[in-house]
Formats: C-alpha cells, sequence, structure tokens
C-alpha cells in the first residue's frame, strides 16, 4: 500500500512544490536545480519510449503468430528495427542513410497522408456546411473567405487579402486569445488538484 | 542507363509511396496498407533513435550509464566522468520495465509521479505568466501596447485608426469569449447578451481555424502533385 499509493503521492506533492517554487527564487543554486530536475525529466519520459516501442513490438508479433495479416506486420517490423538500428549504429547526420529514408520514404508518407485529409474536410464541410442558424452562416462566410483570401485569387483581389488578414489577426486572434486563458486557468487548477492528490486518475485502478 | 536510374532512384521510391497512399481514395487497397504498416513502422523507429540521440543519450547516457559500462570494460572509448547524481533518474528509469512483471508493475507510478509532480509544479507559474497574463497584457489598451499598434499598421499597412478599433474590437471580444465559459453566472439579460456576442467570435474564430487549416492540407496536396509531375518531368521547377 505504502509504495503503491503512498509513495506516489507523496513524490507528485514534493515534486511539485518544487518545481513550483523554484520558478519564484532567483538564486543560481535554484536555477541550476531546475536545469538539473529538467534534465532528470527528459532522460524518465525519453525512456518511456521502450515501452512504447515494446508494445507495438508486441502487437505486431502477436498478429504474426495468429497468422494475422503476417506481410503487413513483417513490414512494419522490419521497418522498425531497421530504422531504428541504422540511426543507432550508422549515426542521424545529414548524409546518412537514415535521413535519406526519412527524407524520401517518411516525409513524402506524411505529407501524402495529410493532404489526403484535404479531400476529406471538403467532403465533410460540403456534408456538414449548412446556413442554418446564424452561428452556422458565421462560420461559414468566415471560412469562404479565408479560403478566398488565401488562395491566389487573394493576389489579385487585395481587398479579400486584406480582409482575410483582419480576420485571421482580429476576431481569430481575439477567440484564440480568450480560449488560451480559459485553457491556461483549467492547466492551473488540474495541476494543483494532481499535486495536492485530488486528482488521482493518472494512478490507474 | 537514365531510365533504369530513374526507375531505381529515391524519387521514385518516395512517388510511388505517394501514388499508394493516394490509392486510398478509390478504396483500401492492398497496396495502401503496406505504405501505412511502413509509415507507422518507420516512425517508430525514427522516433526511437531521435530519442534516444537528443534526449537519453544527453540526459542519462553520456553523464551516467556509459561512464559506468566503460568502468565495467563494457565499453571503450575516451573516459568519461561520472556524474553520481543521475543514479536517481536512472533508478526511476528503470522503474518503467517494472511493468513487465504483474507482481510489481505499481512501481511504475513512480516514475510517473516523479514526472507528474515536476511537470504540474513548474506548468502552475508558467501557464499564469504565458497563458494569463501575458495574454491580458496584450489585450489590455494601456500605452505600452502603442508601438505595438503602429508596429502593426506598417506590418499590415492598416491605419492607425483601423488598429486602434481593432485593438478595442479584440478587448470586448476576449471579455466576451471569457463570459461564454463562466458558467457560474446564469446567461440570462445582458450579461446573457454578452456571452452571445461570445459565441458569434467563438464561430468567427472557428471558420478561420477551418479555412486556414483547409488550405494547409492543400497546400501540402499541391506540393504532393506538383512533385509527381516533377518526378514525370512534366514540370521543370
Amino acid at each position: 500500500m505504502f509504495f503503491s499509493r503512498t509513495l506516489p503521492m507523496i513524490l507528485v506533492f514534493v515534486m511539485g512544490v518544487i518545481g513550483a517554487s523554484l520558478y519564484f527564487i532567483p538564486h543560481p543554486s535554484a536555477q541550476s536545480l531546475e536545469n538539473t530536475l529538467s534534465q532528470w525529466s527528459i532522460a524518465i519520459g525519453s525512456f518511456a519510449i521502450f515501452l512504447a516501442i515494446t508494445s507495438l513490438i508486441r502487437r505486431y508479433i502477436n498478429n504474426l503468430k495468429r497468422g494475422k495479416e503476417v506481410v503487413y506486420n513483417l513490414v512494419a517490423l522490419i521497418s522498425l528495427f531497421g530504422m531504428a538500428l541504422l540511426g543507432l549504429i550508422g549515426g542521424t547526420g545529414p548524409n546518412s542513410v537514415f535521413q535519406k529514408i526519412f527524407i524520401n520514404v517518411q516525409v513524402p508518407l506524411d505529407a501524402t497522408m495529410f493532404s489526403l485529409l484535404g479531400f476529406y474536410v471538403t467532403s465533410a464541410a460540403y456534408r456538414a456546411f449548412r446556413a442554418r442558424n446564424v452561428e452556422a452562416t458565421l462560420l461559414l462566410i468566415t471560412a469562404i473567405l479565408v479560403i478566398l483570401g488565401i488562395s491566389t485569387i487573394g493576389d489579385s483581389q487585395t481587398w479579400l487579402r486584406n480582409l482575410q488578414e483582419w480576420i485571421m489577426n482580429v476576431p481569430n486572434l481575439a477567440q484564440k486569445r480568450g480560449i488560451t486563458i480559459g485553457v491556461g486557468l483549467g492547466m492551473i487548477a488540474t495541476s494543483v488538484k494532481i499535486i495536492l492528490g485530488i486528482e488521482r486518475n493518472w494512478m490507474g485502478g | 542507363m537514365g531510365i533504369l536510374h530513374w526507375l531505381f532512384s529515391w524519387e521514385t521510391l518516395a512517388a510511388f509511396l505517394t501514388l499508394a497512399i493516394f490509392s486510398f481514395l478509390y478504396k483500401e487497397n492492398p497496396v495502401y496498407r503496406l505504405a501505412e504498416y511502413l509509415f507507422v513502422g518507420l516512425s517508430a523507429g525514427y522516433g526511437f533513435a531521435m530519442t534516444y540521440f537528443l534526449a537519453m543519450k544527453p540526459n542519462l547516457m553520456d553523464p551516467f550509464i556509459i561512464p559506468i559500462m566503460q568502468r565495467m570494460h563494457l565499453l571503450g572509448g575516451e573516459l568519461l566522468p561520472i556524474n553520481w547524481w543521475y543514479i536517481i533518474p536512472t533508478i526511476f528509469a528503470l522503474l518503467y520495465l517494472s511493468v513487465i512483471t504483474p507482481k510489481y508493475s505499481y512501481l511504475i507510478r513512480l516514475p510517473f509521479a516523479f514526472l507528474l509532480g515536476l511537470g504540474s509544479g513548474m506548468a502552475i507559474p508558467r501557464a499564469f505568466q504565458a497563458s494569463i497574463l501575458e495574454q491580458m497584457w496584450d489585450t489590455i489598451l494601456h500605452s505600452p501596447n502603442w508601438q505595438g499598434y503602429a508596429d502593426l499598421s506598417k506590418q499590415y499597412e492598416w491605419s492607425l485608426t483601423v488598429v486602434f478599433i481593432s485593438a478595442i474590437i479584440i478587448f470586448v471580444s476576449v471579455l466576451a469569449v471569457l463570459a461564454y465559459f463562466f458558467f457560474s453566472k446564469e446567461h440570462k439579460g445582458a450579461y446573457g447578451k454578452f456571452a452571445r456576442f461570445g459565441i458569434i467570435v467563438l464561430m468567427i474564430g472557428f471558420g478561420a481555424s477551418f479555412g486556414s487549416t483547409v488550405m494547409a492540407r492543400y497546400s501540402l496536396l499541391i506540393g504532393r502533385l506538383m512533385f509527381l509531375l516533377k518526378w514525370l518531368h512534366i514540370v521543370s521547377y
């Protein structure tokens, strides 16, 4: 019980109080401790990738054992191990095979995957965008104005480009700012709840 | 020779994979799925290698684990100094592996507690500074912002009057958005109308975000199509 619940709660509280108070102590030793703790958290956090990769590998191996989609799972496993080993052994320098594969295989796959969303977003917008009420009409009109303003039409129609820039920099900024303030308040509230042990969902069951 | 060189080049591989992903527009097919699994595998391998070199090596391996392995004659090279303080993050990091044994899997809560506690503690003053104070400072209509208005006027070629009216609109709109998200007071009467203005600002903002996201996707799509045309030597830029 002590190791499974009490110790993690004490650790969260202690680390939370240290993390929050270091910001207000301008002494060099406090700044140095803050840097060290940040490095430790990066080190500990980065180790979690072992868990993620192990879980992924286990899933692919289980699929292979069951004879489910053998070729695809094999491709995923080989590419995972191949890319990781190329990076770890051959290095990640600009002229390495690792970078060549990244630029010529992973980047095109990534860009194409996201470009596909262009089709689906358009299709979804066609089906969902209906000027049913004032709010939906405003959303529709703003989206159309921004799309036209960013596109090449905006090059010839300067009023459209100016309007698009104004929408992005004034009402859009105000909306984002309001949400950012709300998110900031939410982050502070959640952090306080975690540190004080009110929020315990992170401990699982 | 020219055709063979073209056929077995990195560009041809990239073009084949681009077409494989685009084939999903017709329907899901084996070539698409092959490209999809390749993408997942490569991304995981890339993520692992980059995390090792950018996060794990400088913050855990170099200060502690590599010097220890050198002293145990498991690794060669120039002897690195041991930073014994790093035994603490090493122990926490190794506790992740407790998940392998169900009996001791609860120990994984300790590295989580360290990260969550420190992250939450550090987030409180920073979130207050960046998400609340800075945002409020830029929204309030006060003299320190006047230079900012002049800069905006120059940047977008708007008159100072437009910039100042825009600043007032931003000020009122931010308050309206906050009023909409404030549920401790019932949205009725003048306050309700003000909160409704907040919804209108939100909708305009969502429309703008949607429009720019769509254009970002189209920009990627145009980039991929231009790449294919360049690969086929139809365009030269």
